[in-house]
């Protein structure tokens, strides 16, 4: 065998490998999506039922890239949200109200995290409200006001020192077997209430 | 033509090779990470018992201001590892991951209101027998990684896990 012909199965030989290696970084990291839309709430995404007990490879590959050491969806399950139920993405210089209602659950949190992904830097002490402190309305609704200032809400999101933009995620613990099994819950449903110089909508 | 479909063929078994390894090696390399950040917080067989969640907190992103975390790297290959979590009437969980990343075993206040005590062991062909009341576990993997979840729901919740985190145990069995 001539050098040239050795020099060409090696050089395919390595294109082989890094094609494979590139296909499988990038089917990891972009490719695969295990969220979904929740239908009949736009605004929230959430991890696909996968309906097995044994995952892709793929799926077992994002999930230890993105959410290592995750809860199990008979644990928890997450929602996370960029923007509002018109599909406007969620900015720190509006104002928002979320209104909800009792979640199929044991307990739930609704959490709001500046555009870095951490919680904003602020002494608000209103990062977090949930169903061990959130203020509901006779009928068991409630409201939370979600801004730079409290405006005199009873339940309050802050959005000072978020950044431009923030990121809600709602987390229900213990979820009921129907939701495990796929039944969409009645999740918040946010509005823009209004914006720094402009009146809502 | 023909004298390319030899290296095009090998290149593309190579290929497909290359993919499936590296897809399947990733959660491996990702928990080696976490095995080894936690190592150097709280060492192997002991409980790494993170600080509360403040709008300050910078070392995890999204973190869960409402959840106080504990983690501890078990290590099997000289032995069972005795685990324990003191029960607590707030939400609570206990989440066993293996080198994998797979999560193999949890329990929590619903399904162990009397908490967990167990000997995580690497096979089920355990030499000593436990203490009674103590379970045993098989763990896929000789490292892995023990979590700790427990809901903070306010400062006098947090004192209380404070004092329920004293009395959880992960170290080697003598």
């Amino acid at each position: 065998m001539s050098r040239a012909r050795i020099s060409f199965w090696f050089l395919s030989a390595l294109a082989g490998i890094a094609v494979g290696v590139g296909t499988a970084l990038l089917a990891t990291s972009t490719l695969v999506d295990p969220m979904q839309t929740v239908p009949g709430h736009p605004e929230w995404r959430t991890k696909r039922a996968s309906g097995t007990d044994q995952p892709s490879m793929y799926v077992r590959a994002f999930a230890a890239r993105y959410g290592l050491m995750g809860l199990s969806r008979s644990e928890a399950i997450y929602y996370h949200t960029i923007a509002d139920r018109q599909g406007r993405t969620l900015s720190s210089s509006c104002d928002y109200e979320i209104t909800g209602q009792g979640l199929p659950a044991q307990w739930w949190s609704l959490t709001l995290y500046a555009n870095d992904g951490f919680l904003s830097r602020n002494t608000d002490d209103a990062n977090h409200v949930g169903s061990v402190n959130v203020s509901a309305k006779p009928d068991g609704t409630w409201d939370i006001h979600v801004g730079a200032t409290r405006n005199g809400a009873v339940n309050w999101l802050s959005t000072r020192n978020s950044g431009a933009n923030f990121v809600l995620t709602l987390r229900t613990y213990l979820p009921t077997q129907a939701v495990i099994d796929g039944e969409v819950p009645n999740l918040p449903e946010i509005q823009r209430t209004s914006c720094q110089g402009e009146h809502a909508s | 033509m023909k004298r390319y479909r030899g290296p095009l063929l090998l290149a593309l078994v190579l290929a497909v090779i290359a993919h499936v390894a590296v897809v399947k090696l990733e959660p491996y390399h990702f928990m080696r990470g976490a095995i080894n950040r936690n190592i150097l917080k709280g060492g192997i067989n002991s409980w790494f018992e993170a600080p509360r969640v403040t709008s300050a907190s910078r070392t995890v992103v999204h973190p869960s201001p409402e959840l106080a975390y504990s983690a501890c790297v078990y290590d099997l290959s000289k032995g069972p590892v005795h685990l324990r979590v003191e029960p607590m009437d707030e939400y609570w969980s206990l989440s066993l991951y293996a080198a994998d990343a797979e999560n193999f075993h949890a329990w929590n206040y619903r399904t162990s209101p009397q908490g967990v005590d167990i000997w995580l062991v690497k096979s089920q062909a355990v030499e000593r027998q436990p203490p009674p009341g103590v379970a045993v576990v098989s763990s896929p993997s000789n490292r892995g990684l023990a979590f700790i979840r427990r809901h903070v729901v306010d400062d006098a919740s947090w004192g209380l896990i404070t004092q329920a985190r004293k009395l959880d145990r992960c170290e080697a069995v003598p």
